[in-house]
């Protein structure tokens, strides 16, 4: 197959995944009783006349049939119109607008952090199997992995504001080039829970890794031809091992975008996961269905540039793709 | 199965998770019998908040409830929700996954496509949409949970499946004139177990932390009923004071989840094929 067919043909599927996330989607969020009226006069429905109902279904697009309204959003969404909240009426662009910054910036801290505490651990650990610091680093990442993340940020809550008087968020959001200090204040926490549920996994992928390569030739090769041990491990044996660490990192990253929910839920912060639970809550149709359809495809384009960097990295794969590539 | 808990204590992983194993069946058949349990929904104000002592070793709640007895009601109550979530998605994953490997063609492509639209979002995202869908309450967490779990299963019992499907014994059965029904009941399932059970095991400790997220949200198991989430999460208030209140359901959460991690792990040692002592 010509290498410009593949392309057109991953372009084409990633099409379609967006598509088949859209429908999927709007059918969840159809299942749901109630509808948009309801939300906006709650019990007072009952009192509107046939006509007043009438005037507000054409109003809110409910009155087309269920395909008709998934089309009318589809091309609205493309157009950039994200639908407006049926409680504050503002639009949902300009509320992800607003929140999908705070949420990008949690994971980017959060994944960072993780990623360099697990591939520590994972070092520290495959240094010596069996090892009393293999067995402490390997029940760390278990517990890690074990304490869910809404148990650690609560007891960060409540030790804080207990033992400090401290309440991490008790002042609105302040990006960072508002007031970096601030901002520092509150990112600090909840990427730090955070942080420790990315670090349980990539710690397991470095250590598996690591002890992998290190029995592999060319390790025995370098190691042969008389080079330290620092200069085997940070020159041959690390770059080589953090290969599947960095696919391990990107689907992490991909998973916080729409995954902090409950972290930023606790700590107050206005991300995007709680920008769709609030919506969920408030039964806000509009803002669930069209954030969550942003969460969705965000996090199928970091997947696939994952994958892509992955390509790129690894010189074992995708040869023909990158000689493809710089022709193009 | 005599011998795979024989191998399952061989290994340290194994060990612990089978220790562990034990631990929450004591629970449950404490909350079974309701040996030693106190009652979980009635309420007595004049014993709210009471440290830990011996008449009520993990303290009281709020209202005065027992908090070792909830905790034991609330850990019982995930088991059972991510039993039943992991259920259904394994018995609905694998045999989706053994008919599109071993069938392929059309049927093979759709189930595949479905799969990587369900993999397509964050599993926490899905499951809460999913709940939010259907209404918060127990049965709905498990089937939500059970949904997003459907595509991994379906994943881990596709690919040996295309491997198999080329394999002697399983073309000698075709070439036979068994049924289609027939190969893939008595040839191919068997030899998917090992992957399977490890998967089952692993996805009950995802499934109960899913379960105590959600009903931490409030959009799970519904108050007064005790869940370990909910218990957290109330517990955010009051815990400044009544330390016990969010320690011991915490624990119980942490309990149960390296318990299915650790024998998940135990079991993927135990089973592998590679596994050559004795």
């Amino acid at each position: 197959m010509n290498p410009l067919h593949r392309r057109m043909g991953r372009v084409g599927s990633v099409i379609a995944l967006i598509f088949g996330i859209s429908v999927l989607v709007f059918l969840v969020l159809r299942v749901i009783p109630g509808n948009s009226i309801m939300t906006s006069f709650g019990t007072e429905t009952a009192v509107l006349t046939p006509h007043q109902l009438a005037a507000l279904e054409k109003f809110y697009g409910i009155h087309q049939s269920p395909v008709g309204q998934y089309v009318s959003w589809i091309t609205s969404m493309m157009r950039g119109n994200f639908g407006y909240s049926a409680i504050s009426g503002q639009s949902v662009l300009s509320l992800t607008l607003i929140s999908l910054p705070v949420t990008i910036e949690l994971a980017l801290i959060a994944t960072t952090v993780g990623s360099l505490l697990g591939i520590s651990l994972g070092m520290l650990s495959a240094s010596k199997p069996g090892a009393i610091r293999d067995f402490f680093s390997q029940a760390t990442s278990i517990l890690f992995l074990a304490i869910p993340a809404f148990v650690t940020a609560s007891a960060i809550v409540v030790v804080m504001a207990n033992v400090f008087g401290y309440f991490p968020n008790a002042l609105d959001y302040a990006a960072p080039w508002q007031n970096p200090w601030l901002n520092f204040q509150q990112m600090m926490f909840p990427s730090f829970v955070l942080a420790l549920t990315v670090a349980a996994p990539v710690m397991r992928t470095t250590r598996t890794s690591l002890l992998d390569m290190s029995s592999q030739d060319f390790i025995r090769t370098a190691e042969g031809k008389g080079l330290s041990r620092k200069r085997v491990l940070w020159r041959h044996l690390l770059p080589n091992s953090l290969l599947p660490v960095v696919t391990m990192t990107g689907m992490q990253f991909g998973y916080l975008l729409g995954g902090a929910i409950i972290v930023e839920q606790i700590f107050a912060l206005p991300g995007i996961g709680r920008q769709v639970l609030t919506g969920i809550m408030q039964r806000d149709y509009s803002v669930v269905q069209s954030t969550t359809l942003v969460i969705a495809v965000m996090f199928v384009f970091v997947n696939l540039a994952t994958d892509s960097l992955y390509r790129r990295i690894d010189p074992r794969i995708g040869k023909s793709e990158s000689e493809s590539r710089t022709k193009a | 199965m005599k011998t795979i808990t024989r191998r399952l204590a061989h290994g340290v992983n194994g060990i612990i998770g089978l220790s562990l194993l034990g631990v929450v069946l004591v629970l449950v058949v404490l909350d079974v019998t309701g040996l030693g349990m106190k009652d979980v929904l009635a309420q007595n104000g004049a014993l709210s908040f009471h440290a830990p002592s011996s008449s009520h070793i993990f303290g009281t709640d709020q209202f005065g409830r027992d908090i070792l007895s909830r905790s034991i009601a609330g850990l019982v109550n995930s088991l059972r929700i991510g039993l039943i979530a992991v259920a259904i998605a394994s018995i609905i994953g694998t045999t989706l996954g053994i008919l599109g490997g071993f069938v392929g063609g059309i049927l093979d492509d759709a189930i595949s496509r479905m799969s990587d639209l369900l993999f397509a979002f964050p599993a926490v995202l899905l499951a809460l949409a999913i709940v939010s869908a259907l209404g918060p309450g127990s049965f709905n967490t498990a089937i939500a949970i059970a949904i997003v779990y459907v595509p991994i299963f379906v994943r881990v019992a596709r690919g040996p499946v295309l491997t198999l499907r080329e394999r002697e014994f399983v073309k000698a059965a075709s070439l036979l004139g068994f049924s289609s029904r027939r190969v893939m009941r008595h040839h191919i399932l068997p030899n998917l177990a090992a992957p399977v059970i490890v998967q089952i095991s692993l996805s009950l400790s995802w499934a109960v932390l899913t379960e105590s997220g959600l009903s931490f949200l409030g959009l799970g198991t519904q108050p007064p009923n005790p869940s370990l989430g909910l218990m957290v999460s109330e517990a955010q208030a009051f815990a400044s004071t009544a330390w016990w209140t969010l320690l011991f359901p915490s624990i119980f959460i942490v309990l149960l989840v390296v318990t299915f991690n650790m024998l998940g792990d135990g079991l993927r040692d135990a089973l592998d094929p590679s596994w050559n002592r004795e």
